[in-house]
Order: C-alpha cells, then structure tokens, then sequence
C-alpha cells in the first residue's frame, strides 16, 4: 500500500492502532483521502524527499503538516527531523511531535533537530482528542507554508 | 733560692759600663791631646800642655791624674782632689802610693811593670786613703806619657770612685754568706730528725756561730712565761712575757735587739746582768702565724750585734720555727703511738678471744683484698679448714655474680659504707649469703693498709625473700596473662609477654611457645628465645619436634639428660648439639586436649627444680587460656571481616539492581502506557459512536474498562516520574521557592475546581536546589494536601518556609482528615496507603518520590498529624537558605 501523491497531513506512525485514534479527531477536518500514514521513518523520507518508490514525486508539494510520533523503529524522530531539515526543499515543512512519555531530555533534542511543536498525548481519549484537534485546526487551517526553497529578500 | 755573688755583680753592669763609657771618652781625648801636642811640639813647652790638660779636666768629674817616672803626682784635677780629700798643694809631687791603701800597694806596682815593659792596658781596683782616714775605692785606668822622643815620662790616668758599688757589693756578698749559712743551718736541723731536743741544739749551735754571741737560749711559750728548754752557755731562768726583751719579741712578734741592756726599759730583770751580758738580740719563732717560743743570743759587748747579726737571727726563726713545731708536735703523736700500743697489746687478748667467740664471721685483708686474719666462724661458714683462707683473696669466695659489683667495695671500702648482702660460695659449692660490713684500716700516713670485715649469716632470710619475690613474680605472669586476656591481644603477644616473664623466674638456656595443628602435621612458634634472642616464629613440622601422640599426652615431660637419650627427635637432636642438656616441657591444654606446649631447655643436665616445674605449670594453664581466647577472637575477627565483605559485595550488587531496576521500571512504564491509551481510546469511541445504541450494561462495563484503565495510566506515569527522580541527577541552582510554589499551585487550581480552597503561600525564601524535582515533591505534598481536605467545607492549605538542622525547606499544613501518628513511618514507602482506593483515590507514589527527592537532596522528609485536624508535611532540602 502506498501514500497518495498529494497530501494535507503526514501522519508518521508505526502502530496502527495509534493511527487509527489520531485519524478519528483529525478525519473530521480535513477529508480521509487527503491524509496519509507512513509506516515507519524510511516511508517518511522517501514519499517527502520523493524517492525511492516516491522518486516520482520530486519536486511535488508538500503536506501541510507532519504529524511524527517520537517513537519510531529504526529511523527515531530526531533523525527524520534532521533529514528533512538538513534538505532545502524540505527545511520548513511544520512538523509536530507527538511523544506519550515525555523526557525534558528528548523533548529538547526534538527542538534542537528543528521541530515546530512537540505535544504529549493524555491518557484519557478525550483529551487526547481535544488536543489533535486544537493542533490540526491551528496547522491545517490557520497556519501559512512555503512550498519549497523561496528565495527570501 | 739564695742568689750566688756572681748573680749580684751580674746586677751592676749600669755603673761598669758608665764607668767603661768614661774611659773611652777619656781615652779619645788624650789621644786628641797627645795628637795636638804632636803638632805644636816646636812652640809649646811641656809646662805649658799640661796647663791647657789641666783647664780642660777642671771640669771632669772623673778624677784625672799624671805622674812621672817616680810615680810623682805632676797633675790632679779637681775631681780627685774632693775624691782624696787633698787640696792640690798637698798632692802635688808627692808620691802617688801614699794615698793608696796598703793593701792595695803591691797590686798596683805590679801593674806598672807590666805597663812599662809594654803590655797593653787593664784597669785597675785599689782602695785610697782619704785625709780623713776613710777608705774610698777607685777605678783606674793609666796609659804612657812619653816625650817627643817616644821615651815614656809619666802615666796619665783617669781615677772613678766606685765606692757606693763597692760597698753594695760587699752587702751583697755578705748577704749571699748570710743566706748559704741559713740554708745550711736548716739542712743541719732536717738532717738532725724529729728529736726536738737535738734539733734545738743545731739551732742553738749554729746562732753562735752565726752571730759570735757566747750565749744561746731557746724558750718555749707557755702561758705568760718563757721557759728556758735550751740553755748554750748562759744562765737563763723563766721569764714573764712583759718584762724581758723574750717577752717583747713574743709579744710583738718582730725582733727585738738590745745593744745595752742597762737601763733598757723592756727588760724588767737582772737575769743576765750579773752574768756580765750587755747585747741581747732576741727572735720570736713562728709556725702558721703563732709564736711558739723564742731564740734568743747574748753577748758580753755593748753592741756586740751588728745589723747583719739580726738579720741572720731573723732569718733562722723564720726557718726553724716550722722545724720545731715538726719535731715537736711528731714527739706528742709518737708519745700518744706508745701509749697507744700499749693499750692495744693489753686489748690485744681481750679482742681475741671477742672475735674468736664472734657469731660472725670476721676476717682481715691487706690492700690488695687478699687475707691476713679469719676468725674460725669465717672459716665455718664458708666451709673451710680454719687457717685455709689466708693468703687468699677475699673476692675468691664471693659468688661468680657478685663478684664483679663487691670486689672494690671490699678491697677499698669507704669510710661507714653500708652494709652489703653478698653472695659467697661455699667450698661445697652451696651459698651462702652474706650481710657483708667492711671498713679500712688506715695507715700511719693516712692511707689505707688493709680491710676490716664482718659477714653475718643471711641465708635463711635471703632465701625466704627469694621465696617471695618469686611468688609475687608469680601473682604478677598471672595478672599480667589476665591482662593480655582481656587486653584481647594476639597469642604471639600473649607469648612473647609470658616467656618474658618466666624467663626471669627459670634460669634457661631457650625458652619457646609451641601451638599445634595436629590437621596440618605441624607446629608454630609463636615466641621464642635462645641464648637471650629472639628465635623466628613461624612453623615446625611435628615430626621434627615428638611423635604426635607424645606431643597430645596432657602431663609435663621432663628430659633430665639429653646426653642419656637414644635417638632424640631432630628438634632435640639440634638442642643437643647447641649443648642443651636439660629440657622441660609442659602442655597448654584447653578442655583436657594440648594445643601447643612451652618448652624451656637448659644447659645443666637437671637444670630444672620442682619449683621451676611448678612455676611452669602454673603459666601454662592461663596462657593455654589466653591462646585459645585469642584464636576464638581472630577466628570471629576473620568471620566479621568475611561478613562485612560479603556484605559489601551484596550491597553494590543490590545498588547496581535497583539501578537497573529503576531503568526497566522507566521503560516498562512507558512501553505500558501506550496501550492503556489505546484502551482508555477505544473504550472512549466506542462510547461516544455507539452510545445510544448500547445495551446500559455494556455502557456501564465499557465506563469501568475506561477508569480501570486510566487509573493503571495514572500509576504508570507516577511510576515514571518516581523512577526518573531516582535516575536524574540533582542539578543545584538557587531556587526561589515562593515563585516555585505559587507555579504549582497554579497548576492544581483546576483539580480544586468548585470547591472552597485557601492557599496561603508564605515567603519561602531561595535555597539551592533541582527545581524540577522539588517542583515534583512540592506538586505531590500540595496535590495531597487537596485530596485529604476534600471532606471539609472549607479548605485552608498553608505553605510556609521552615529550618531543621540548618537545612531550609517547605512546611505545607492542611486542615484535612489528618492520620494517626502510629502511620506516620508507613507515608513515604512506595505503594504505601492509609486509606482505601474508595475513600481517596491514589496509588501510593506520591510521597515516595517526595521522600526520593529528600534523599537525593540530602534533606528529610516527614510528617505530624494531631488526628483529625489536619496534618504538616515538612521537606528540607540539604542546604541553608541563600
């Protein structure tokens, strides 16, 4: 199963069930085809830097907004953040993290590797519901992005 | 030293030489006249030179004479005429020699003819004849007056009186006689003896001789009066001392000389006028200052003592004063001597057979210590034949160990020296002790000529003493093994402190303390001496010393001979050969088993008494004791030591278990709470989706799934925080701790939500601390405090600075339900509640990270409660306030 080319939300997140809890706040702002799962911190980078299977989408926009669980198999959070910070194209894509347990210590690597937010996410389901929602109303609908590199001045 | 003449005339050289000094001027000027007569010898008549000669010696002082041929006087100055006392007319042409002492006549005549058969000059001594009949001496000197012709005329000559250094002389001479004459008297009087009455009589003798008296008296002082001890040709009776001249030289103690002693007032007797004496001189005799007595000359003429005479007299008392009082005073001791002897001889016998009968023993010896005299008792009580010990040297029959120390106390005791306890030997080899008083006998000259000794028989006492000097050295190896017992010492030390002390008490040639360790085959020295070392502890094998079962035997073992032993174990076989004979060794037992042994071994075959048997034994059953306690003690001391090792060991097992305990906890709980999540998710959904479709019960199930789930979720992130407290390190900032309180507050206003609550943050101050853990304590007492007021309609909780050991912290009071005191020590364990899941909810972590961040601060935690009123937790945070 691959992503769609065009996206408005990237959710990064290898447990399914995780996904499945995000996607019901979420779903309700944005239409269910416009939002992607990527399995794991590889299928990220290859669909946002259009590569490997996603070669075909270089050059192609860019979501709206990452949703990328700090947990990850292989490719942790910090490291995708790095990547794609570390690339012109995609220096300024907003990227949130989610984290359940959250470490000061990892919160603050998350900043330093360039993310936009980081949010832990409550036990009780509908506050982690209220939250998902504050976070892709604010991302999705209000903020502005730069589609790739914009020479500035 | 009396000088000779020759050291006198030595004296004048001052006067030779000025005089010598003369005659050389002297002689330059004629050789200047004779030279100016030379050179006018056409133009000057003689007459007319011997005017100018004359003018020219006007003013000499030396006389300055010419005469012709027939010794005729042609010329004298001035200076001779005041030398002879002429005028010049009575000189002039008359002949030279009759103004010279007749004496001196020949010797100058003499003189003339040499000069005249052209012999060179010499001076010449003579005596003149003044007018006034007085004798002045001259020193002359001539030479040839000859004409133009060289044909000898006359003499000039220069004439010097010398008559002061003559007369000097002539003193000094008769000085010099005076003296050599007293050197001789006193050398007649020493070699005379010490008989005073022949010594007087040189004395006497010789003043004659001296002072040409006829009589001579020697007179002693006694009381007022002068006795007469030496009478030489006069008659002299007793006189007082303050009417005789004898008396006034006492008296006075300076000669006294009387030229006439008619009508002299010091003499108030007429002793000596009948007997025709006008000239008395009279010397007091001296020793040390005191007058002893008088000598005294006599003469039948008026002034029949010269000067010289007294001086002569002086000089005799002076000298045989202390002659006399010699001789006298060696009369009164040779007188008290006889007498003396006398009484000895008498006491003699009585002494005898006084010291014959004596209990002790007495003997006598010369200087050198060796003997002269033993009374039988001597000779009893060192087992001799009487008469044995003569010749011998006392120190011979001392013992070989007081010989040393007594041998000059004998030989050359003081004067009162105390009395000795010595140890003799007997000629049977026994001792015998002895209180030993000896005294010198002092010789005539005061010197020592031999040792005076008594010996009392001490023995019995002596040995008593011993008896208890070695019980008390006993007690004391006793209480000093007690000691080392309770002093908990190491038997090495408990060994080597009790052959210290036996070794004092049994004379031995080695000594040594032996454990066994049968298991192992082998012994260990623990202490030991030989020949006064120290031997090396350290281990023996059994063999070397017994057969094992001999070493187990629990009675003492005796080897009276070790030359009598067929083949001895290697151990002895060694002592043996070092020349150990002898050898005593007593078991150390401890519950009726030997642990080891004491081996004491000598160098005389039955080198050990019964008494020594006894002693060793007596040491042996409580350093038996003493070993033992300090092998249980090292034993136990080796078992603690083990102990605390493996102690240590579990410790830092424990700590690096809870380490990694704390790390899977964090890991756990956060792996955990996801699916909880996903629980508390889906339950939520299917509530919310399905809600009204749902059977109530299947509502109610899925609400209690929900809270079940939640609960776990809170637990769990407690649970993360407690072990991530445990995990973090405490990073110390300064902290205001008021803003810190007033943050967590802040936070928890939403869980107080529509109820009555009163925070009343006080100043708290700034102190070093981590402020997130303290956030994390402090968020965990106030969200306490919240819960257990719940009950009240009014909720007041105070946050108030406090101090505790000079730690700052906070100090939150609630006016809750409170908790019994009993409870207090169960608040802070993890999973530790005091109330059921239904009365306050929780999980029991709270407290337990409060107590965890007490900890890592180094600070305290902890709680008071007076029941239902309320409660105060208190927190501090290992530092002062900053």
């Amino acid at each position: 199963m691959s992503l769609p080319d065009e996206l408005d939300l990237l959710i990064v997140e290898h447990d399914p069930l995780e996904a499945e809890l995000l996607l019901k706040p979420m779903g309700e702002l944005t239409n269910a085809d416009r939002i992607g799962v990527a399995r794991d911190g590889e299928e990220a980078l290859d669909w946002l830097l259009g590569r490997g299977r996603y070669r075909h989408r270089l050059g192609a926009a860019l979501p709206r907004l990452v949703l990328l669980e700090l947990k990850l198999p292989r490719l942790d959070a910090v490291e995708i953040l790095r990547t794609l910070r570390a690339n012109p194209r995609t220096a300024t894509v907003p990227v949130v993290v989610l984290t359940s347990a959250a470490e000061p210590r990892e919160v603050a690597q998350c900043y330093q590797a360039g993310a936009n937010s980081c949010i832990r996410k409550p036990v009780d389901f509908r506050e982690f519901a209220e939250a998902v929602r504050t976070t892709g109303d604010y991302w999705l609908r209000l903020n502005r992005t730069v589609q790739g590199a914009v020479p500035v001045g | 030293m009396v000088p000779t003449l020759p050291d006198y005339l030595r004296q004048i050289p001052p006067t030779t030489l000025a005089f010598a000094g003369a005659v050389l001027a002297l002689v330059l000027l004629l050789a200047w006249i004779l030279e100016w007569r030379r050179r006018r010898r056409a133009q000057r008549a003689e007459a007319a030179a011997l005017g100018q000669l004359r003018t020219i010696t006007a003013t000499m002082r030396e006389g300055v004479i010419a005469y012709d041929m027939d010794l005729r006087l042609t010329l004298v100055n001035p200076a001779f005429e005041r030398l002879t006392g002429h005028p010049e007319e009575d000189l002039r042409d008359q002949e030279f020699l009759q103004y010279v002492h007749p004496d001196d006549r020949p010797a100058l005549v003499a003189e003339w003819e040499r000069l005249a058969q052209g012999e060179s000059l010499r001076d010449q001594e003579y005596r003149v004849v003044t007018r006034g009949g007085q004798i002045r001496w001259c020193a002359s000197t001539w030479s040839p007056v000859r004409d133009e012709t060289g044909r000898q005329v006359g003499y000039l000559g220069a004439e010097f009186d010398i008559t002061e250094r003559k007369l000097a002389e002539d003193e000094m001479r008769q000085d010099t006689e005076l003296f050599q004459a007293v050197i001789e008297v006193q050398q007649a009087v020493a070699s005379a003896g010490l008989d005073s009455g022949t010594v007087m009589r040189v004395i006497a003798e010789r003043s004659r001789g001296l002072t040409g008296a006829t009589g001579v008296v020697i007179e002693t002082l006694e009381g007022d009066e002068l006795v007469p001890v030496l009478r030489l040709g006069v008659e002299s009776p007793p006189l007082k001392l303050n009417e005789s001249l004898s008396g006034a030289a006492a008296r006075t103690g300076e000669l006294q000389r009387a030229d006439d002693i008619e009508g002299d007032p010091r003499i108030g007797h007429r002793a000596y006028h009948d007997q025709g004496i006008r000239a008395i001189l009279a010397v007091p005799l001296r020793h040390d200052q005191q007058v002893l007595g008088v000598l005294k000359v006599l003469s039948p003429t008026a002034g029949g003592f010269t000067d010289r005479h007294a001086k002569a007299l002086r000089l005799l008392g002076g000298l045989v004063g202390a002659s006399l009082e010699h001789a006298a005073s060696f009369e009164a001791r040779q007188a008290r001597l006889e007498r003396r002897t006398e009484a000895l001889q008498e006491s003699e016998q009585r002494f005898k057979h006084l010291v014959d009968a004596a209990q002790e023993g007495i003997w006598v010896s010369d200087e050198r210590g060796v003997i002269t005299y033993v009374n039988p008792r001597m000779s009893e009580l060192l087992g001799y034949q009487n008469g044995s010990l003569v010749g011998r040297p006392i120190a011979d029959f001392l013992d070989a160990t007081a010989r040393a120390g007594a041998q000059r106390a004998l030989a050359r005791p003081g004067n009162g020296a105390e009395a000795l306890d010595l140890r003799f030997r007997r000629q049977d080899g026994a001792e015998l002790w002895g209180l030993v008083s000896a005294s010198p006998i002092p010789g005539r000259d005061g010197g020592m000529v031999g040792t005076v000794g008594m010996v009392t028989d001490i023995t019995e006492r002596k040995r008593t003493e011993e008896r208890l000097r070695r019980s008390a050295d006993r007690l004391t190896v006793l209480h000093d093994m007690d000691q080392a017992i309770l002093g908990a010492r190491s038997p090495a030390e408990v060994g080597r402190a009790t052959l210290g002390r036996m070794r004092r008490m049994v004379p031995c040639h080695r000594c040594s303390v032996l454990l066994f360790d049968f298991a192992r085959s082998q012994a260990q020295l623990i202490a030991g001496y030989s020949a006064g070392t120290t031997l090396p502890a350290g281990p023996i094998p059994i063999e070397r010393l017994s057969p094992g079962d001999v070493l187990r035997r629990t009675s003492i073992r005796v080897i009276d001979d070790l030359a009598a032993v067929e083949s001895p174990a290697p151990l002895l076989k060694e002592l043996r050969d070092e020349g150990v004979r002898s050898v005593l060794s007593v078991p150390l037992l401890v519950d009726g088993e030997a642990i080891g042994e004491i081996n004491l071994a000598s160098t005389t075959p039955r080198g050990f008494t019964a008494e020594h048997r006894d002693i060793a034994m007596e040491i042996a059953a409580p350093l038996a004791i003493a070993v033992q306690q300090a092998r249980l003690r090292e034993e136990l001391t080796r078992q603690t030591g083990e102990l605390e090792r493996r102690l240590a060991e579990r410790g830092a097992t424990l700590r690096a278990l809870t380490a990694e305990l704390e790390t899977m906890v964090y890991a756990v709980s956060h792996d955990l709470r996801e699916p909880l999540r996903h629980i508390c998710g889906f339950t939520q959904l299917l509530l919310d989706d399905g809600g009204p479709a749902l059977d109530p019960a299947v509502q109610h199930y899925a609400g209690r799934i929900r809270d079940g789930a939640n609960r776990m979720s809170g637990l769990v992130d407690d649970l993360v925080s407690l072990a991530r407290v445990a995990r973090q390190d405490v990073l110390r900032r300064p902290v205001d701790l008021t803003s810190l309180a007033e943050d967590v507050v802040s936070r928890l206003e939403p869980q107080a939500e529509g109820r009555a609550v009163e925070w009343r943050v006080q100043p708290l101050g700034a102190v070093e601390c981590d402020r997130e853990l303290v956030g994390l304590a402090l968020q965990s007492l106030l969200s306490n405090a919240l819960k257990f007021t719940r009950p009240r309609d009014r909720t007041v909780i105070t946050i108030r600075p406090v101090q505790h050991e000079g730690q700052a912290g906070i100090a939150v009071q609630d006016n809750g339900i409170g908790f019994k005191m009993a409870y207090a020590g169960k608040l802070f364990g993890v999973f530790q509640r005091l109330h059921r899941p239904d009365e306050f909810e929780g999980n029991g972590v709270g407290l337990a990270l409060v107590q965890r961040v007490a900890q890592k601060h180094g600070g305290r935690v902890w709680a008071e409660s007076n029941g239902d009123t309320g409660a105060t937790f208190y927190l501090t945070l290992g530092a002062p306030p900053s």
